[in-house]
């Protein structure tokens, strides 16, 4: 558990937007408090604090007094959104330059994706 | 738990104060008991044995009771400095540390100085009782034949005073090594030993008294000596206390 | 509630006798509220420097200040820290209900009820001697006295090296929550970097009784990367850094580098089907403590 090569509080936040974006962690919902995060992954409360901060500065979590730390409405939609965008940019077209490099004829690449099964429910746009 | 770090310093010194004072006459006596028993066994059972084969006409509990003094000065060499890191780590001062160990010491001395009166007192009571007569070996202020007050003074007295001097020592040792705490230690055993003698006790005043008197020191003056000795030991007991480094422990790793 | 304390070593000496000082000019803060990491190899320096926060000395030369005071004889700041050693101050032929008696005597922030529950919890009885205690449950009774006592610096000095695995454990876990609801300033010292080296805001590395560094943990993380990939890759990824330590097995090569990759990098590298990683604190210890072994 958060081995990568960047932060701990920035693969937390990763963490967390991958478990609402998956759906785990569904919209309103409340999300373990910095002491659970602290104690349960045996981190610092101060690293989980600060992966709270960026995700309440995203509009992704909000913090609710004296409750805790909930999901903000729409956070679902706003990533979906990001990771939309994100995707074309970082896995879409890297895939495409290897396709290019291996000799892949675009053509190919289309009748690929027309064909291949959609892995989740829901038609894509 | 409602106490705050507001506490001011006062507070928080006279709390080392009554804690490490308490600790270390609590600490005493509870070992202090054993010795009792002891000398109390051992005197009546001395007492006995005396009285089959040879004659009773002095006090036996004498000698034996009045080694309260050194015992107080072996618990003097051993419990303080058991606990001054504890003292420490428990986040009180040197300061309030010596001041508990100096009312310990009082404390031990009067309740120590007591026991060995009464015990003396009693012995005379049943020697008394059964037609022996004790005689007195007498000096100045302290007299075997049963002056309470006398014998618990004297012995009060010299119980701190071997205390406050074994702490010392200890402590010297502990913080100088060999040969500074040698050095050290002449003048604590000089103040121990002279604050004993012009008391009466100990083994050097029945000499004295034989060469030059018993009534040379009158009793109140014996008494404000010995006062003397007391408070110039304990201001040696602050003196390597005041500012003593921790040696770190033998087994961290540092 | 008490505050947090800092603290503050500038430029500090200590000898012992003769032959090299503890701590030889030795510059470090202690961020109040955090939990600090002090780490070091053996005679580094780090149970010196934490004595002198817990006034168990003075220094040779230089300045303590803890919460913005000297430390020594202040009955005060005194009151405010708590230093466990692995030693143990303890009573060590009397109970361990009298040790325990003593401290929350002395100590005005000091939490019955919590040394109570951490003794249940780690199975130390009340009723033993400390010095008849194994090793593991006389570290246990250190970590009870440090987390009781609440005190607004608490140090662990090496403390919970005789427990195994399961009571260590069990101590971060305590040790974080009452953290979190009593927030106070910690230093823990330990050679087990690997268990401990998350729970850290900051690091202080001391080395020969010097500061070799003094940051945030997550400052101390971007010091290093690894890279493991093709060799041909990875050199060229290498080239004009400091690297740090080197290892080839046939095409592949595993390397340390100094500093973080750039972004443009990681997608290079990435590209490449070389594996970025981070280093652990304990990987980038012992290259930091090494390269400059005498």
């Amino acid at each position: 558990m958060f081995d990568g090569p960047e932060p701990i509080y920035i693969q937390i936040a990763e963490q967390i937007r991958a478990q609402i974006l998956s759906g785990d962690l569904p919209e309103e919902a409340q999300v373990m408090s910095t002491t659970q995060y602290a104690t349960t992954f045996r981190i610092n409360p101060a690293t989980a604090a600060k992966a709270f901060a960026i995700l309440v500065d995203e509009g992704v979590l909000e913090k609710r007094r004296g409750l805790g730390m909930f999901v903000a409405a729409g956070a679902h939609e706003r990533l979906l959104e990001e990771h939309r965008a994100a995707y074309l940019e970082k896995v879409f077209r890297p895939a495409v330059e290897q396709a290019d490099l291996l000799g892949i004829p675009r053509s190919e690449l289309v009748s690929y994706l027309t064909s291949s099964p959609a892995t989740t429910e829901g038609t894509p746009r | 738990m409602t106490d705050t770090l507001d506490a001011a310093a006062p507070t928080q010194e006279r709390r080392g104060m009554w804690t490490s004072a308490y600790a270390t006459f609590v600490g005493t006596w509870q070992i202090g008991t054993y010795f009792w028993i002891a000398v109390v066994l051992i005197s009546v059972g001395l007492t006995f044995v005396l009285d089959r084969w040879s004659e009773v006409d002095s006090s036996v509990a004498d000698g034996i009771l009045g080694s309260a003094p050194i015992f107080l000065g072996v618990m003097g060499i051993v419990v303080p400095l058991a606990m001054l890191p504890l003292h420490l780590a428990g986040g009180a001062t040197r300061r309030s540390f010596v001041r508990g160990i100096v009312v310990a010491g009082v404390g031990l001395g009067l309740t120590f100085g007591l026991a060995g009166a009464l015990g003396m007192l009693v012995e005379s009571v049943v020697l008394d009782a059964l037609g022996w007569s004790a005689t007195a070996e007498s000096s100045a202020l302290y007299d075997s034949s049963g002056d309470f007050l006398g014998i618990w003074l004297s012995w009060g007295l010299s119980s701190t005073a071997f205390f406050l001097g074994g702490t010392a020592i200890a402590v010297g040792y502990y913080r100088w090594g060999g040969v500074r705490g040698t050095a050290f230690l002449v003048p604590v055993v000089a103040l121990v030993v002279g604050g004993e003698t012009v008391l009466g006790g100990g083994v050097y005043s029945v000499a004295i008294d034989a060469a030059v008197g018993d009534d040379v020191v009158p009793a109140v003056a014996a008494v404000l000596i010995a006062l003397a000795a007391v408070a110039t030991l304990a201001a040696l007991v602050h003196r390597a206390l005041r500012d003593i480094p921790l040696n770190p422990s033998a087994t961290a790793t540092c | 509630m008490t505050t947090p304390y800092g603290a503050q070593l500038t430029d500090v000496t200590v000898r012992y006798g003769k032959g090299d000082p503890a701590l030889d000019g030795a510059t470090f803060a202690i961020r109040p509220g955090t939990v600090t990491g002090l780490l070091g190899r053996n005679g580094a320096g780090k149970s010196t420097a934490l004595a002198l926060l817990a006034s168990l000395r003075r220094p040779t030369s230089g300045t303590v200040l803890v919460d913005g005071q000297d430390p020594f004889e202040n009955a005060v700041v005194m009151a405010g820290v708590q230093l466990v050693r692995e030693s143990g101050d303890v009573l060590r032929d009397t109970s361990v209900k009298e040790t325990l008696g003593y401290y929350s005597e002395l100590r005005p922030t000091w939490d019955t009820d919590l040394a109570e529950s951490l003794l249940d919890q780690f199975e130390v009885s009340r009723e033993q001697r400390p010095d008849r205690l194994s090793r593991g449950k006389q570290s246990a009774l250190g970590c009870v006295i440090g987390l009781a006592s609440r005190a607004p610096l608490t140090i662990f000095d090496e403390t919970y090296l005789g427990m195994d695995a399961p009571s260590r454990y069990a101590f971060y876990d305590a040790l974080l929550e009452d953290y979190t609801a009593h927030p106070r300033t910690v230093v823990v010292s330990s050679h087990l970097i690997d268990e401990v080296e998350r729970l850290f805001e900051d690091v202080v590395v001391l080395h020969h009784g010097k500061t070799l560094l003094a940051e945030t943990a997550d400052t101390v993380r971007d010091r290093a990367v690894s890279l493991v990939g093709p060799t041909s890759a990875v050199t060229k990824l290498a080239d004009g850094r400091r690297t740090l330590s080197t290892r080839s097995l046939g095409g592949t090569t595993q390397i340390t580098l100094e500093g973080v990759l750039e972004p443009a990098e990681l997608s290079l590298a990435r590209d490449a089907g070389v594996e970025v990683a981070r280093v652990s604190l304990q990987d980038l210890f012992i290259h930091l403590t090494q390269e400059t072994v005498r």
